[in-house]
């Protein structure tokens, strides 16, 4: 259980508000495990916001540092039809009555939460603090637009982490170097 | 995570797939319990307070 303040910015927020030191805040980032975290969060952050390709949320602490951030976005799923031995196509519902599945492209979207990363200054257990907060405005979002599905993209040494938030892995991805895997909201409807 | 996520679809192009996402919504459904954002941190949007924090 992580007990400490820090607040939520939206990187847009940020952008507008910059006083011009903003780029060296965020080439101080130093993720505690790999360095594609920070290179995202320098050199690809805000160039997709300004894309709108996706949404960086910032965790704040105690005199400004960055404890850690989280990236969250739209991709589509595809969902091709099945087809019996002749190649004729089969009725199957097992998606379309849980997802928008489009009948005739066969796709549906997802949330990706495509970037999640604590600086190696915040204390352990702070990445479930970020897990929270991210699921948090997803659910906000399928208040306003629907879809329940969230998509985390991870390599082999982090399936296990997670697991224990309820993501389950539902394949490689095409280049077989990350784990798809996937949690569903839950809805109160 | 990978930033080439942002540019990847998942296609649920094989029968173990499609079991495997079938089987998360049903879990979802049966009533297990998700992610608990009960103390879950909202965004700051207001500009003043944003430039407080950050020290602006």
């Amino acid at each position: 259980m992580v007990s400490m303040g820090y607040s939520i910015i939206p990187l847009r927020v940020l952008m507008k508000n910059d006083d011009g030191t903003l780029e060296s805040t965020l080439d101080s980032y130093h993720d505690c495990i790999g360095s594609e975290q920070e290179l995202f969060l320098r050199e690809k952050a805000i160039m997709m916001e300004k894309k709108n390709m996706c949404r960086t949320y910032l965790a704040i602490g105690g005199r400004s540092r960055i404890m850690g951030y989280f990236s969250i976005g739209l991709r589509c799923m595809k969902v091709p039809q099945p087809v019996d031995a002749e190649g004729v196509a089969v009725k199957d519902d097992r998606f379309t009555v849980r997802m928008n599945v489009d009948p005739d492209s066969r796709v549906a979207q997802s949330y990706l939460i495509g970037q999640l990363s604590r600086s190696k200054d915040a204390p352990k257990g702070f990445g479930t603090e970020l897990m929270k907060d991210a699921v948090d405005m997803l659910k906000g979002a399928n208040q306003i637009v629907g879809c329940r599905l969230v998509r985390v993209d991870c390599d082999d040494r982090l399936v296990d982490y997670y697991s224990r938030f309820g993501f389950r892995l539902i394949r490689k991805n095409d280049d077989r170097d990350l784990n798809q895997m996937a949690y569903i909201l839950r809805t109160e409807n | 995570m990978a930033t080439k996520s942002f540019f990847e679809d998942m296609v649920i192009d094989t029968e173990e797939a499609a079991d495997r996402l079938i089987a998360a919504f049903d879990e979802a459904d049966s009533g297990a319990p998700g992610i608990d954002t009960t103390d879950a941190h909202k965004p700051i949007e207001d500009d003043a307070e944003v430039r407080r924090i950050m020290g602006w």
